[in-house]
């Protein structure tokens, strides 16, 4: 199944309820710096927020920088993946990436990234628990 | 084309051109590794993943042999936890014990194969390597060869040319994260970075100048390497995601508003 997160900052209230759930599904604290989707405040008075989530590019940069190839696009799943065995945590990709969608968790020493809810329920969290259309999917 | 072996009495289906381990992995059969690592290839140098092989043909005879250098193939019989598979692991781990008693890793597996202490002298004025290659291979494979083995026999060691800090590092970090045991030491705070003697700078956010996680080296090297434009490797993550944001944000405006891109342009 090829699955297609939308986003359409239009309609975003900027609530970081898609954080929340994003920090919750992949990790236990719930703690909004772990989260994949970081949600940006272009201007508070006139409400305009613009939530920023990996988009699984077809000729990524970080798939390009990584000098283990660790970082693949899987066309099947429209999916860039991360495989953090074969990563070496040389951080080239959190760079690389002009979207700034790429994370690195000192915590748990891995990169991560939006995986749009593989192995974690299959369906993007995020896009379940939006309030308004901002994020949605198609498939 | 895929085959089938028979791992431990079970009949299991590996792929042409793989090792043994990677069929074991994948089937969930642990075998104990030090010097394994998806990055590079199997090397063979640490012998804690030896398995008893024998085929039905063979006349009784087994071999003992390293699991990640030891080619998958039709009709195989592998038996990974045989007594005389255990007691080599036994005894390179009683080895490695003698090399290296300080390292936490080596002590770990050895209590898992119950070797409490090591029956040779251990060496005096010990490290924690133990000769599994692995920063040379990763570095030759990831970054630019800056270390290498170096002298034969006892007196072998991981080390940089002559000795002194290497000229080739690009100070990435590769060597000192893939270390199974933790041997080799850098530091990384704040600007600075230093490894292997040698000291780096980490690259500045062309925007903020809050410092990158790459070394100016680092990002020279996969610039040219991986045939990257410069401006990718020149800006932080959120200074990055900011301006994407704001451009994405524009379009929405555009879009509220009932418009397209050319007709805000020509306003």
């Amino acid at each position: 199944m090829n699955l297609r997160l939308v986003i359409q900052p239009q309609s975003c209230i900027g609530c970081r309820a898609c954080e929340m759930a994003c920090a919750f599904t992949h990790g236990t604290d719930g703690k909004p710096a772990a989260s994949r989707c970081q949600t940006e405040t272009l201007s508070a008075k006139d409400e305009e927020y613009v939530p920023m989530i990996c988009l699984q590019c077809d000729h990524a940069a970080c798939v390009q920088v990584c000098p283990v190839d660790a970082i693949t696009h899987d066309a099947e799943r429209g999916l860039v993946v991360v495989d953090n065995e074969r990563c070496i945590r040389c951080m080239a990709c959190t760079v690389a990436c002009p979207f700034g969608n790429m994370h690195y968790d000192p915590v748990q020493q891995l990169i991560h990234k939006c995986d749009l809810c593989r192995g974690c329920g299959d369906y993007p969290r995020c896009a379940l628990f939006c309030p308004t259309d901002c994020l949605t999917v198609e498939q | 084309m895929s085959f089938f072996m028979t791992i431990d009495g079970k009949r299991v289906k590996a792929e042409d051109g793989e090792m043994v381990l990677d069929t074991t992995r994948r089937e969930g059969i642990e075998i104990p590794t030090l010097c394994v690592h998806p990055a590079v290839e199997a090397f063979g140098a640490c012998r804690l993943c030896v398995v008893e092989v024998t085929k039905e043909s063979w006349g009784g005879w087994k071999g003992l042999m390293t699991a990640c250098l030891y080619p998958a193939a039709p009709d195989l019989i592998i038996e990974t936890q045989s007594e005389r598979v255990m007691e080599v692991r036994r005894t390179v781990l009683d080895l490695l014990l003698a090399r290296c008693p300080e390292s936490d890793v080596i002590q770990n597996m050895a209590a898992e194969h119950d070797v409490r202490q090591t029956s040779f002298t251990p060496r005096e004025d010990p490290d924690k390597c133990i000769l599994c290659g692995l920063c040379v291979r990763i570095c030759a494979k990831a970054a630019t060869s800056a270390i290498s083995t170096v002298n034969r026999g006892h007196e072998r060691c991981v080390g940089t040319p002559w000795g002194g800090p290497p000229p080739d590092c690009i100070g990435c970090l590769a060597c000192a994260h893939i270390c199974p045991t933790g041997h080799i030491e850098y530091t990384d705070a704040g600007l600075s970075r230093s490894i292997w003697g040698r000291e780096f700078t980490l690259k500045r956010c062309g925007d903020c100048g809050a410092p990158l996680p790459v070394t100016e080296e680092l990002a020279a090297f996969l610039v040219k390497d991986r045939e990257l434009d410069e401006k990718y490797l020149a800006r932080c993550e959120p200074c990055q995601r900011k301006e994407m944001a704001g451009a994405f944000g524009r379009m929405a405006r555009w879009e509220k508003l009932g418009l397209n891109q050319e007709e805000e342009v020509s306003k």
